[in-house]
């Protein structure tokens, strides 16, 4: 992450830079309240990230029914928030004016292309057969697992730049994406784990993508062991990001193999996404956001939910209700990578806004 | 961007923004709506979301997709 340059107050490119972007995050003239409130969630997001992350997986494996069996009502319900709910819980940055007035900027991103893929994919639902659509999805799920190995490397990032180590280097960043280039390719070999029902030839393949996720493993350890400082919140939430993929290779059960990916992804976003709205802002308590992004997250999560189980249905309308959900979660994965572009200059000016305990630590 | 820059990202978006910390430290009197409000929204959304799960979900997949796909 680099800093905007120019004077504080100075409008770069059209933003007005703040001046706790340019002089860290402790406010002028703040006393040490603001600077204790600032270390207390710095520790509540990095403490969060782990104990939830390593939490999903243990739960997951624990919770895991046999062979195909359904899940208990534990294990539904930390799905249900891990995924249905950290999905909507996206639509709550459009309650900001900051951000509308950045999607109407960049129209491709905000409003096309997530417009292109719920009409397309709702389209897709009532034309295709299930039996077809369901290798359709193979790239749908690629596209899901890269989505979260892209967050884990921003947690990562983050984690770095909040303990003041620095971010990612290269070959850090290296070791997460081709371990989890490995995972997302053993998941697509072996779609059993994915719960899909199809039978790919490539199956015999798995040992193969296993040597990938271990190489990227090795990449990332020795990324690691070069680091010059490796505060112990850094090195545990790089290893998550790192190691993330392992149960696909560890287990039989989807449940115990990929559930724990999927509620640990989608919790370490529903708290990031949580301190953003709990930022205070003009007019509005961190409450009063927080509760906004609560309602909006489990009245979407509700209505994805819902939509997610229609795949079978013999009514049109309703099929296109599935593949609606299919285009809503990708619109998910399309407009959170432009929010959390960090290089970018508006995601890097509104994160900071929002966290400066995080990004300027 | 520009000149044309809508008013809504060209001004300071919390109040951590804001000179000498903006809405921190808290002012001492506070209006009691401001805080009440929201929890009872937050405590809806509980009883709302569990009552969802125990009655109305069907059986999640493990990748967050319906089970049994």
């Amino acid at each position: 992450m680099t800093s905007v340059s120019g004077p504080v107050g100075t409008p770069v490119n059209g933003l007005v830079e703040a001046p706790e972007a340019a002089h860290g995050a402790r406010p002028e003239g703040a006393g040490e309240g603001p600077v204790r409130v600032f270390r207390t969630l710095r520790l509540t997001w990095l403490l969060g990230t782990t104990l939830l992350s390593a939490g999903a997986f243990a739960g997951a494996i624990m919770l895991a029914p046999d062979g195909t069996d359904s899940p208990g009502r534990a294990l539904g319900t930390l799905l249900f928030l891990g995924s249905s709910v950290h999905v909507a819980a996206t639509a709550w940055f459009f309650t900001l004016p900051e951000i509308r007035a950045h999607a109407r900027a960049h129209r491709g991103r905000y409003v096309f292309a997530p417009a292109g893929l719920i009409a397309g994919t709702a389209l897709a639902a009532v034309l295709v057969p299930y039996e077809q659509l369901r290798w359709a999805l193979l790239a749908y799920f690629a596209w899901q697992f890269f989505h979260f190995q892209k967050q884990n490397v921003g947690m990562a990032a983050l984690a770095g730049v909040a303990q003041g180590s620095g971010s990612v280097q290269p070959l850090e960043r290296a070791g997460i994406m081709l371990a989890g280039a490995g995972g997302i390719a053993g998941l697509l070999v072996h779609p059993d784990l994915l719960q899909l029902g199809v039978e790919p030839p490539w199956r015999e393949l798995f040992p193969v993508t296993f040597a990938v996720f271990a190489a990227g493993v090795a990449v990332g350890l020795y990324a690691l062991a070069r680091r010059t400082a490796r505060p112990p919140a850094f090195t545990a939430v790089y290893l998550i990001s790192l190691l993330f993929f392992a149960p696909v290779f560890a287990f039989e059960s989807p449940y115990a193999a990929v559930a724990g990916l999927t509620i640990a992804h989608g919790y370490q976003y529903l708290l990031i996404v949580g301190l953003v709205a709990g930022a205070p802002r003009r007019g509005r308590s961190g409450l009063t956001g927080l509760a906004v992004m609560a309602a909006i997250a489990l009245a979407g999560g509700v209505a994805i939910d819902q939509a997610s189980h229609l795949h079978g249905s013999p009514l049109p309308w309703e099929r296109a209700l599935y593949g609606a959900y299919l285009g809503a979660v990708m619109t998910h994965f399309v407009v959170d990578a432009g929010l959390w572009r960090l290089r970018d200059e508006f995601p890097r000016r509104f994160l900071t806004a929002s966290v400066p305990y995080l990004l300027k630590p | 961007m520009g000149e044309n820059t809508p008013a809504a990202i060209a001004e300071p978006w919390t109040d951590w923004e804001r000179p000498n910390g903006g809405g921190l430290p808290k002012p001492p009197k506070r209006p009691l709506g401001r805080i009440i409000v929201p929890l009872a929204v937050l405590g809806a959304l509980v009883v709302l979301g569990a009552t969802f799960l125990l009655l109305v979900s069907g059986p999640a997949g493990a990748a967050g997709m319906c089970g049994g796909g």
